[in-house]
């Protein structure tokens, strides 16, 4: 089997991935509370963790960023 | 000495921070070597022990004696006799050959689930001594991974869990070294005949089919791949899901579509978010030191080196940990993060040890590694402590350390009142034989809540009550067919222990059989019905 050039990722490229998946898990658990999802009316308490860590795996992404191209 | 014992770290170390730290890394050494003889001593009394120590260990018994008859334990259990298995096979058919050979024993499984924790632990300790070269630091790593409540407490039962996480050490340990690029940075030509990859995917195969819960070590691994080269690491991902993915369909098939019934559908429970933050406190607790040093390398390595599998398998084995909010989990989901978090704060103690060595570094700064960290060492350790309090040898012990029997069975657990880690007595030696001898002498089948007795007693095995339970939660298990043998009298008779049935059924039980006698064994009591006239 053959493969084009497959470089490793940069501390940059997971700096973006993580951010995306901070905010994309963050979007979903909004988005599951605007539409209802859930017992509890606005956030729940487990909804409200997830969040918290939803942002927090955001600003561990960003702080990644400035690394630049080192590999991962 | 000092050679011997720090390597090369206390290079122009005073003399007296020399001989201070070697006492302290003795003592260390001396704790942790300690609470493995305890562990040690715990697993010897349960191989000698012939019943249910952890309810649910007769049957996963019963599903290796089927396996040993060429049969399937995924089954419907709308039938008689009303039984099913919820886990995978890989844990019972390593267990098979020796019930091949001497027989549905619960010291079959329970040896083989502590050899699979002290082969975990040797290979965290190998791990450690590969990348830092530090022998103390690898001794360290293993021991504290033994010396783990959570180790010790399910260690030596027979349930798969501990062959799962040694399953999953293995495949870290064995990816940690593979790269898609050789050192020079040149793409490798062939890795797919890598040994490191074959036996790391292979590993992870054997883990996912000895308990699910090994998915996230699975995913764990194949970020790893993925960081350092994406496309091959999609390539292996999809590589290993055709193989996983077919032998799936293949037991599907086989097992007529109670395989998917009984290990997905049947493990999708109830989730009790209090219970997960619980299960995440007590682990922090107890195991607060480990945890901090594996936090930190892992920072370590995300902004200023590079990831190594063994850090991102901590992170993602941490996080895994959120699924012990679900009915029927319990503390087993954190022991692979303990695996995990031992290995980095190892990686850490060995880097810290060689770094200590370094000319620059100022004595100062030396003494306080020498000192400092066996002390961390001996923290940790009485964070886990868990010890016998009576007989000769203990009790003095119990007392030297200022600790007493916290179980009410003169066993002390720093996590506080546990049902695991007290050794049975003589008296629950003899419970367990009279409860045999009852469902020996009852009448056709016995209804039993453990198999233990049955298979002791040469009657079959009927129900497996938790899983009903969470079948019958999940809409998945219609106890009409075993209701109605529960009025028809059926059963010669019923042995209760946490009545862990679906309701409808418990219900027909006091309606149709009544008390006959309670027996105390373990700490709990075993409640007996027979048919009502």
């Amino acid at each position: 089997m053959s493969f084009p050039p497959d470089p490793p990722i940069t501390k940059r490229q997971l700096g973006w991935l993580t951010v995306c998946a901070g905010l994309g898990a963050a979007s979903a658990l909004l988005a599951a509370d605007v539409f209802g999802a859930g017992q509890w009316t606005g956030l729940g308490p487990a909804q409200s963790l997830a969040l918290g860590a939803a942002g927090l795996l955001t600003v561990l992404g960003l702080a990644l960023l400035p690394l630049g191209d080192r590999p991962a | 000495m000092r050679t011997a014992i720090l390597g090369p770290a206390p290079d122009g170390l005073p003399r007296w921070a020399r001989w201070l730290s070697a006492l302290l890394f003795g003592l260390a050494v001396l704790a942790l070597v300690g609470q493995f003889l305890v562990y040690g001593h715990y697993t010897a009394s349960l191989l000698r022990f012939p019943f249910d120590y952890d309810q649910g260990e007769g049957f996963e018994l019963y599903d290796t004696l089927l396996h040993t008859q060429g049969r399937w334990p995924y089954q419907d259990s709308q039938v008689f006799p009303f039984y099913t298995s919820i886990y995978p096979p890989v844990f019972h058919l390593l267990t098979a050959p020796l019930v091949l050979v001497f027989g549905p024993h619960l010291w079959t499984g329970r040896l083989v689930s502590f050899l699979a924790s002290l082969v975990a632990a040797g290979a965290l300790a190998w791990a450690v001594r590969r990348e830092t070269g530090q022998t103390l630091a690898a001794a360290l790593t293993g021991l504290l991974f033994l010396a783990s409540n959570y180790t010790f407490a399910i260690g030596p039962l027979f349930r798969q869990h501990m062959t799962m996480v040694m399953f999953e050490t293995l495949a870290i340990v064995a990816l940690a070294r593979f790269d898609w690029r050789s050192a020079a940075g040149a793409v490798q030509a062939a890795p797919w005949r890598d040994r490191r990859l074959l036996l790391g995917l292979a590993a992870l195969l054997a883990a996912g089919y000895s308990k699910p819960l090994a998915l996230a070590t699975a995913l764990a691994a194949f970020a790893y791949l993925f960081l350092r080269g994406p496309r091959r690491a999609l390539a292996a991902g999809l590589g290993l899901a055709l193989v996983g993915g077919g032998l799936f369909l293949w037991i599907d098939w086989q097992t007529q579509g109670w395989w998917f019934v009984s290990i997905i559908r049947a493990n999708l429970n109830d989730y009790d978010l209090q219970q997960t933050l619980g299960f995440y406190r007590e682990w922090l607790e107890l195991h607060g030191v480990i945890a901090v040093a594996a936090f930190g390398y892992f920072i370590y390595e995300l902004y200023f080196s590079r990831l190594s599998a063994y850090a991102v398998w901590f992170a993602f084995a941490f996080a895994n940990g959120a699924l012990s909010g679900k009915f029927g989990a319990g503390e087993s989901y954190f022991v692979t993060t303990t695996a995990a978090a031992c290995l980095l704060a190892g990686l850490a103690v060995g880097k810290l040890l060689r770094g200590s060595a370094a000319a620059t570094r100022s004595v100062w700064f030396r003494i306080g590694v020498a000192v400092v960290l066996p002390l961390l060492v001996l923290v940790q350790t009485r964070l886990t402590l868990h010890v016998y309090t009576d007989g000769p040898v203990y009790a003095p012990l119990a007392r030297l350390l200022g600790v007493a029997d916290n179980s009410g069975r003169g066993y002390y657990d720093s996590q506080g009142y546990t049902q695991l880690g007290p050794r049975p007595t003589r008296a629950d030696h003899e419970a367990g034989y009279a409860i045999m001898a009852r469902a020996r002498a009852a009448p056709g089948p016995v209804f039993s809540e453990e198999a233990a007795f049955v298979l002791a007693a040469g009657k079959p095995v009927v129900t497996n009550p938790f899983v009903q339970l969470v079948m019958y939660q999940a809409g998945l298990f219609d106890p009409a067919e075993e209701i109605r043998q529960i009025e028809a009298r059926a059963f010669g008779l019923v042995i209760l222990r946490a009545q862990f049935y679906p309701p409808p059924v418990l219900e027909a039980l006091g309606a149709h059989y009544q008390p006959a006698g309670e027996i105390a064994m373990n700490g709990f009591t075993y409640r007996l019905l027979t048919p009502r006239p």
